[in-house]
């Protein structure tokens, strides 16, 4: 590689990066960046040609059907109030526990998670029943705000899943695959964060009630499953379309979106109003994603063009690290940035540079996916920037932002000692493939 | 000193980009290293629907795609490799170039367009992979297929349901069951796409053999402003692409036999009979014929007469063919056949 | 209001970005009952999987401009909360001069590739032709709302009566 390469690949990296701290939205610096390098790169009629047709190839692929597909179909969720009755029927299983009503926040989200795609929406979904209520029944601000900003993060893990749609485009990984490899980390996820929380209310006093309440019977944990048929259904819908092999990912996000649109009908308040709602956010969200999609396809084309990912994945590959050590080098980077930028954001960034050192190291794909997802769900819930913290100051104002990350600290390190289990078990994820 | 920039949309280890990495080593070395190339694979700088316009525009200086795939507009004539012709890659690609080079429809095709064809190759041959046996035409009846092009137009008329699904969907489709078989894709792509691991059974379906091509195309400005010098190095090693490619196709479905027999397991694969095959083709033949004249209509009167000149081509180079269509290699390899 | 056809445009862009909300619908649609069609009576809806990808073409490119006049794009805020009011306003600018520049350019280049492609008629190859052309056109026009978007809100900003124009628009979030 020549000097002017490299040095031109890092002024690249380093005017896109000022654009973002200055504030120009990320899709359009993505742009601006990536049109600078192709202009440098290119020669001109080049650069024009690139120019002129990049927006199209960038985002007509029938597989990003899913995406505006499942966005609609969280929306519609959220609209018909399945945050609220997952609630409900969670609580009636584990409310009684020590910590009881954090868990059935934990095991509400995960319930959420299984018909939305979307971390931001599972926590706010979540956070206007849950929240109130823990902090009427005793509980700290610390714990109420953290446990539903991190199980928030759910919604991105157990399938549908956009941050993984995002994942599958960019790196033109089996979107089923990554769905299938979300659901066993998933539950996992949730389980430990139920674990922890017993944990945390019987050690920490004042942080909870640490005693169990009244049991409710087995015939009101029936009623309970029964009542949230909506969510079992519309994730049946889903993952058995794929799993039996009815349709494809593209088609179950199709059944999966109209399946909750005839919830929404059936529910009869507001429901056309809803549904319109729906559709002009859903279509909002669509363009700003795929503005970020062919920003960030734009700019790694213009950095392939520098030459600079080929070697970094070379000069990466001279230090001969075993895979497990080079997949640790490689989430390095997205722990940090997910302190500043959003999991999507994250991923179209970095994804240009890692992606090619990750299919050359043989590492599989799929898990990179898992991990980096986990890396983003971190990022959701930490200082400056946690998304998912934000939401649910935004859904319970009088939260305090300082106690709400130092709730969420618990589940950070839930978070990377599940990372370091995946690294070391990869078949954790890899299981249901 | 020149620089030319190369992209293809095939990955790397197809034989069409490994003849492409041939040539381009070939060219560096045999100009002392006056020409060198910058390099794009797998549709890292252009996907397949921007390559030849691309070419056209100056974008890339030379390019390998199926522009009569992704392009028709522009490239009617050149969708000529029908399935249902031939099974023998060697010869379909000896008979395409010598079309390219008598043809003066088809070569206007790339002219008018500011390309110069440098080669062409014939993809290898394909397969129906599927979840259910197909061995008569009439297996075919309602059988939901992803397949495009030719094929999609023999499928449709012996009764399946063509689907035009991408390839990737398509191996997760068939591993689910959302549709009963799986085709176009070339013998060795499909094995290293693991096609053998997710079908039941593999079929040669009455020989449907060959169906697609890539070109490979420089911009003609660009090379016509080249020295002469640099212009005969081009044009020399151009011209030994086709005389490598039997030997680097034969390797290719080799390998991929031998993977297939490792991986496979139990697959139930099945060749056509002499008697079979041609039951097939009487089945479909006139109809892909009958397409290809409407498609190119609006260029030409001579579909018909340089269909016919096609498939006389292939059948003079047949008899010297050493090539081994995929599923029968498969059958060797496995001490089958 | 000072502002009222640069408001006017603001609200025709979003009202265009719910007709590619509308796309979701039919995408959905097509998806189903083609996969109906597929699994019932083994015969799928031609073209479904080229009409599905016009729709998604629809969806993001007229909706562009509804997700700028509406402020929805992501964005990095950290080091931009900081600023004053006066400051913030100059930041706006800067940010939007250079976006408009850029989305200008590829906005150019677009309209004459979509010129190109409708000349050349071109079209894909499934099993059936279908035509390409239309999608450049929406994707080019698509775009040039965007530019017509960030001008007016280049204006707006300028003239400092940014928050009241957004004050009189709805609000959306982009979130995943
Ligand atoms: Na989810
Ligand atoms: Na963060």
């Amino acid at each position: 590689m020549t000097m002017t390469d490299l040095t031109l690949g890092l002024a690249l990296l380093g005017g896109m990066l000022t654009l973002l701290i200055a504030g120009v939205p990320i899709g359009y610096a993505l742009l601006t960046a990536g049109l600078a390098g192709l202009v440098l790169t290119r020669p001109l009629p080049a650069a024009e040609f690139l120019l002129s047709t990049f927006a199209h190839s960038a985002s007509a692929h029938l597989a990003y059907v899913v995406l505006p597909l499942f966005l609609f179909m969280g929306h519609m969720c959220f609209s018909a109030g399945i945050g609220h009755r997952a609630f409900d029927s969670a609580r009636v299983w584990v409310g009684s526990l020590p910590g009881g009503l954090a868990i059935t926040t934990v095991f509400a989200c995960a319930g959420f998670a299984a018909v939305s795609g979307s971390s931001l929406a599972t926590s706010a979904t979540v956070a206007q029943v849950a929240v109130p209520r823990m902090l009427r029944e005793g509980y700290s601000q610390a714990i109420a705000s953290g446990t539903v900003a991190a199980a928030g993060t759910l919604g991105v893990l157990i399938p549908p899943s956009g941050l993984l749609i995002v994942y599958a485009i960019s790196t033109d990984t089996s979107i089923v695959d990554l769905f299938l490899a979300g659901i066993v980390p998933g539950v996992m996820t949730a389980l430990f964060y139920a674990v922890m929380l017993f944990g945390w209310v019987k050690l920490v006093p004042g942080a909870g009630p640490s005693h169990s309440i009244g049991r409710t019977s087995f015939r009101a944990k029936a009623r309970a499953v029964v009542e949230s048929w909506e969510i079992v259904i519309l994730f049946l819908i889903v993952m058995g379309t794929i799993y039996l092999g009815i349709g494809t990912a593209t088609e179950a996000a199709a059944f999966g979106a109209a399946g909750a649109l005839a919830i929404v009908l059936f529910r009869g308040k507001d429901r056309w109003r809803i549904v319109w709602r729906g559709l002009i956010d859903t279509g909002v969200t669509t363009s700003c994603v795929f503005l970020l999609v062919i920003g960030a396809g734009l700019f790694g084309l213009a950095l392939t063009t520098t030459q600079v990912p080929q070697h970094f994945t070379l000069w990466l590959t001279h230090f001969d690290l075993p895979v497990w050590q080079l997949t640790v080098v490689l989430l390095l980077p997205y722990l940090v940035l997910g302190l500043f930028v959003d999991g999507i954001t994250m991923m179209l960034l970095t994804l240009p540079i890692i992606f090619p050192v990750v299919q050359h190291a043989g590492i599989n794909p799929v898990l990179f996916g898992i991990l980096v997802t986990k890396c983003a769900e971190i990022g959701a819930i930490t200082p400056p920037v946690g998304l998912n913290i934000f939401v649910v100051k935004n859904t319970v104002p009088e939260i305090d932002l300082l106690q709400a990350f130092r709730g969420s600290i618990p589940f950070v390190l839930v978070e990377l000692l599940i990372i370091g289990l995946l690294i070391a078990f990869n078949d954790i994820a890899l299981v249901l493939l | 000193e020149t620089k030319l920039v190369y992209a293809g949309y095939i990955t790397r280890s197809a034989v069409a980009t490994t003849l492409d990495e041939w040539f381009m080593d070939q060219v560096e070395q045999r100009s002392n290293g006056r020409i060198t190339f910058e390099r794009y694979y797998s549709g890292a700088l252009m996907k397949a629907r921007d390559l030849f316009p691309g070419l056209t525009n100056g974008a890339v200086d030379i390019a390998t795609g199926a522009p009569m795939a992704y392009n028709p507009q522009s490239y009617p004539l050149s969708n000529i490799m029908m399935p249902y012709i031939t099974d023998k890659a060697d010869a379909a690609t000896k008979a395409i170039i010598e079309l390219y080079g008598s043809n003066e429809e088809i070569k206007q095709e790339y002219e008018r367009q500011g390309i110069k064809m440098l080669w062409s190759l014939a993809f290898p041959d394909g397969a129906i992979w599927s979840n259910r046996p197909i061995h008569e035409p009439e297996d075919l009846q309602g059988v939901r297929i992803r397949a495009v092009s030719g094929i999609g137009w023999a499928m449709e008329k012996l009764g399946a349901s063509p689907v035009p699904m991408s390839f990737t969907e398509a191996v997760e489709a068939l591993n689910r069951g959302a549709v009963d078989a799986v085709t176009n894709a070339p013998f060795d792509s499909g094995v290293n796409v693991g096609l053998p691991k997710v079908a039941k059974y593999a079929t040669d379906a009455g020989r449907l053999g060959i169906n697609g091509i890539s070109v490979t195309g420089i911009n003609k400005a660009r090379f016509e402003g080249l020295p002469e010098e640099d212009q005969a190095v081009i044009l020399q090693v151009a011209a030994e692409v086709p005389g490598q490619f039997a030997k680097v196709v034969n390797a290719a479905i080799e390998k991929a036999a031998r993977r297939m027999v490792e991986q496979g397991g139990d697959i139930q694969v099945s060749v056509s009979t002499d008697a079979q095959a041609a039951k097939w083709k009487a089945a479909v033949a006139d109809t892909l014929r009958g397409r290809y004249i409407e498609s190119v209509s609006r260029v030409t009167k001579n579909g018909g007469a340089i269909y016919d000149q096609f498939v006389a081509l292939v059948r003079k180079h047949e008899p010297d063919s050493t090539y081994t269509p995929g599923l029968e290699a498969y059958l060797k390899a496995a001490g089958k056949q | 209001m000072r502002f009222r056809l640069l408001q006017a445009i603001s609200r025709f862009n979003i009202a265009l970005g719910s007709v590619s909300g509308f796309a979701t619908g039919l995408m959905m649609c097509v998806i189903v009952i083609d996969v109906a069609g597929r699994a019932c009576f083994s015969s799928p809806l031609p073209l479904a999987t080229e009409i599905s990808v016009l729709l998604l073409i629809i969806k993001i490119f007229l909706g562009m401009a509804g997700a700028q006049a509406t402020d929805s794009n992501f964005q990095v805020t950290l080091v931009i909360d900081l600023l004053s009011p006066r400051w913030r306003r100059y930041q706006r600018v800067f940010s939007l001069v250079v976006t408009l520049a850029a989305v200008a350019i590829i906005t150019w280049l677009s309209i004459g590739y979509a010129i190109t492609s409708t000349r050349q008629g071109e079209s894909s190859f499934g099993v059936y032709p279908f035509p390409i052309w239309p999608e450049r056109i929406i994707l080019a026009a698509g775009l040039v709302f965007l530019v017509l978007q960030l001008v007016t809100d280049l204006i707006v900003t300028t003239l400092g009566g940014d928050e009241a124009l957004k004050a009189g628009l709805p609000k959306h979030d982009a979130s995943v």
